[in-house]
């Protein structure tokens, strides 16, 4: 799940090369197909056929350039590559002004005040909403329902306005306001069942902040078993019932949730240790494999919200103190510091041989 | 709590079981001469622990007075003296009085530990206190036999109902809020005393608030009335402005600030405030104290609503008030 902005741009490209004409011709087919492919691999800017598309194609690339680079990269080098990135948004809005992407990150980039950013969000949502369904409806009139792209159309033109939704219950989260994080969260899910945008993430840790366990159970019974094959376990409704646990004194139910991240995530401990926070994703929450540790890094640096609740001067708060000191984590976190010692000391022999 | 006071009135309590004294009369007779000669007459091991907690808390209030002289490295070893020469006397009024709840309590503040570990603290201590309560030489046996009234109004009560007021004030800076409403809930209904003197209220209000819980928070207010304290004025504008109600969140914070002329001072200036001994200290209604507590009380939550400061600062007025008020005050603003 989640969105790819690269892989996005290549299914709008192909789905805009697509010739129904050919679809008798398997051969044919295949080889347009391959040749596409191809040319998108080269960066091949002439792809797109409208203005729409090429819009899309230079907000992915600033997206690229923000979510994926910009946080590798020393200041001097990102103010340079930030300005880059702001002005493709720019020439993207000149191209299509409904490209709610490049008008989503532009405008994040310039709001000083979360707050601001918000309600800007929020005052064109239905704006959003309008424009993206429209554009549906156009592209998919001479296409029968049970065609693939017909499902293909819609889900690609809905993206934008499950980015826009999903981000305004992120930053709400962020910035306080539970009980609008999660009507949104859900807003954002009855519109996609199978969930692309994750919403359900940002709802579990907005249940857990408004402390109502009963709801959360309730909601994870009405999200999960739509979700299809994705339907699983994850770190976000552990750490949302962890959470929830420790602060109603069931210390073993919550350290029963650690465990069970503990076996399920690769290098967890350390992940549930340091428990960095990673920098806003403008475009959309990163897209990482399932049960990666990219994905519990990603979801620990979510939780925050809980983690650092009440923190004192070391920047944790009770729960994530409980958390970084749980026996479980210290042990797998010592033992991830050894393996990764011994790593390290055979990648310093290997670069002194190479010396 | 003023344990002086409570030291003395228990001592009458038993003193006049002892006696058999019945008229109110000789009962005036005998509370005067314990104020006279406390030491004669504070024979029972209860009361001595309490005497002994009361001087300490005395003592260090009055070593507060220094403070303002004390740079910061100096003031957190006055401090840390402070909680030690605490701690020392809790421990000592236990030798006393091993039940002694507010000893145990007092030492649990005074103990260096994570918030949530205190608060679990403290939960041990009245459990522990509840069975206890249950036995036949407690003081719960003896209010049961004096005939005194359930809550607040029974002295014997108090040093429980105070654990519960600081379980619910713990629990909400240990970022657990479903707790505090909890334990607030059970104080107001345990001290059965329409003025709620522990102030359960006001944690309520501002966990409610943390909560998003707005039915429970008008439950409140149509019980207190709309204009109770800083805390529900404070509590108030939090939750509204965490339900994105701009429009009432703003008239919130107005009468917030015209009700209290150093509300906006006092927000936007918080002022550090040692952990309360046990309870919340007495302060005039109206008073830039408080609004000082409220605002020390609500601060955890306005540190989980990041934007919630910016905005207060941007409001009308509210700058200008806060710099109004500290110039009127000669402080700093």
């Amino acid at each position: 799940m989640a969105f790819d902005p690269a892989y996005e741009d290549f299914r709008r490209l192909a789905i805009a090369h697509h010739d129904p004409a050919m679809d008798a011709d398997p051969y044919e087919q295949t080889r347009k197909a391959m040749a596409f492919s191809q040319q998108f691999s080269w960066g091949n800017d002439a792809l797109a056929l409208s203005d729409t598309d090429r819009a899309f194609h230079l907000t992915c690339e600033a997206a690229i350039i923000v979510d994926e680079e910009l946080p590798f990269l020393p200041e001097s080098e990102g103010a340079v590559r930030a300005a880059d990135a702001q002005r493709l948004l720019e020439e993207a809005l000149s191209l299509d002004e409904h490209c709610f992407d490049a008008r989503r990150m532009l405008h994040a980039q310039t709001s000083a005040i979360m707050d601001d950013h918000i309600h800007f969000l929020e005052d064109h949502v239905d704006e959003v909403e309008k424009t993206c369904w429209e554009r549906a409806d156009r592209l998919t009139r001479n296409v029968s329902a049970s065609d693939p792209v017909f499902f293909e159309r819609v889900s690609l033109e809905l993206a934008p306005y499950q980015r826009w939704l999903q981000s305004t219950a992120e930053l709400s989260l962020l910035g306080g306001r539970y009980r609008k994080a999660y009507d949104i969260a859900r807003r954002s899910i009855e519109i996609d069942r199978s969930d692309m945008a994750d919403s359900r993430f940002t709802a579990v840790l907005a249940l857990a902040k408004l402390g109502d366990e009963d709801e959360l159970e309730a909601f994870v019974q009405w999200v999960v078993p739509e979700l299809g094959d994705a339907a699983r376990d994850d770190a976000w409704i552990r750490l949302a019932r962890m959470a929830l646990a420790w602060q109603n004194d069931r210390l073993e139910e919550a350290a029963s949730h650690l465990d069970w991240i503990l076996a399920m995530y690769p290098h967890a401990a350390s992940a549930l240790t340091l428990q960095s926070e990673l920098p806003e994703p403008m475009f959309a929450r990163l897209a990482c494999d399932p049960y990666s540790n990219d994905e519990l890094v990603l979801a620990v640096s979510e939780a925050a919200v809980l983690l650092q609740e009440s923190a004192d001067e070391s920047g944790r708060g009770p729960l994530g103190a409980f958390v970084a000191e749980h026996p479980g984590v210290r042990s797998a976190y010592s033992r991830e510091l050894e393996f990764y010692g011994e790593r390290g000391e055979e990648m310093d022999e290997e670069d002194g041989e190479e010396a | 709590m003023d344990a002086r006071e409570e030291a003395i009135q228990r001592t009458v309590l038993r003193k006049a079981r002892e006696l058999g004294i019945s008229s109110d009369a000789a009962r005036n007779e005998l509370e005067l001469s314990v104020r006279a000669n406390p030491d004669t007459y504070l024979t029972g091991a209860p009361e001595r622990a309490l005497m002994l907690l009361a001087q300490t808390l005395e003592s260090i209030d009055e070593s507060r007075d220094r403070d303002d002289y004390l740079d910061d490295d100096q003031y957190r070893l006055a401090f840390m003296a402070r909680m030690g020469t605490l701690a020392a006397a809790s421990e000592k009024a236990l030798e006393i009085d091993p039940a002694n709840l507010d000893a145990k309590l007092l030492l649990t503040i005074a103990t260096p530990q994570p918030v949530d570990k205190r608060v679990r603290t403290m939960a041990g201590v009245l459990a522990e206190a509840e069975d206890a309560a249950k036995g036949p030489h407690s003081d719960g046996a003896l209010a049961r036999e004096l005939g005194l009234p359930e809550g607040y109004a029974n002295l014997f009560s108090r040093p429980k109902l105070r654990v519960l007021a600081a379980i619910a004030r713990w629990s909400l800076l240990a970022a657990q809020p479903r707790r505090a409403v909890g334990n607030a809930l059970r104080l107001l209904a345990e001290s059965k005393d329409e003025r709620d003197p522990l102030g359960a209220r006001y944690t309520l209000a501002l966990a409610y608030a943390r909560l998003e819980d707005e039915a429970g928070f008008q439950e409140l207010d149509r019980a207190w009335g709309h204009r109770d304290s800083a805390w529900s004025a404070l509590a108030r504008t939090l939750l509204l402005f965490k339900l994105d109600r701009m429009p009432a969140a703003r008239r919130a914070l107005t009468g917030y600030i015209s009700v209290y002329e150093s509300g906006a001072f006092g927000l936007a200036s918080p002022t550090l405030v040692e952990p309360y001994l046990p309870d919340r200290p007495y302060f005039e209604p109206g008073t830039l104290d408080e609004v000082v507590l409220a605002v020390h009380e609500a601060e955890p939550i306005i540190v989980d609503t990041p934007d919630f400061m910016n905005w207060c600062n941007s409001q009308p007025n509210f700058r200008e008030s806060a710099d109004a008020y500290a110039r009127r005050m000669g402080y700093d603003a």
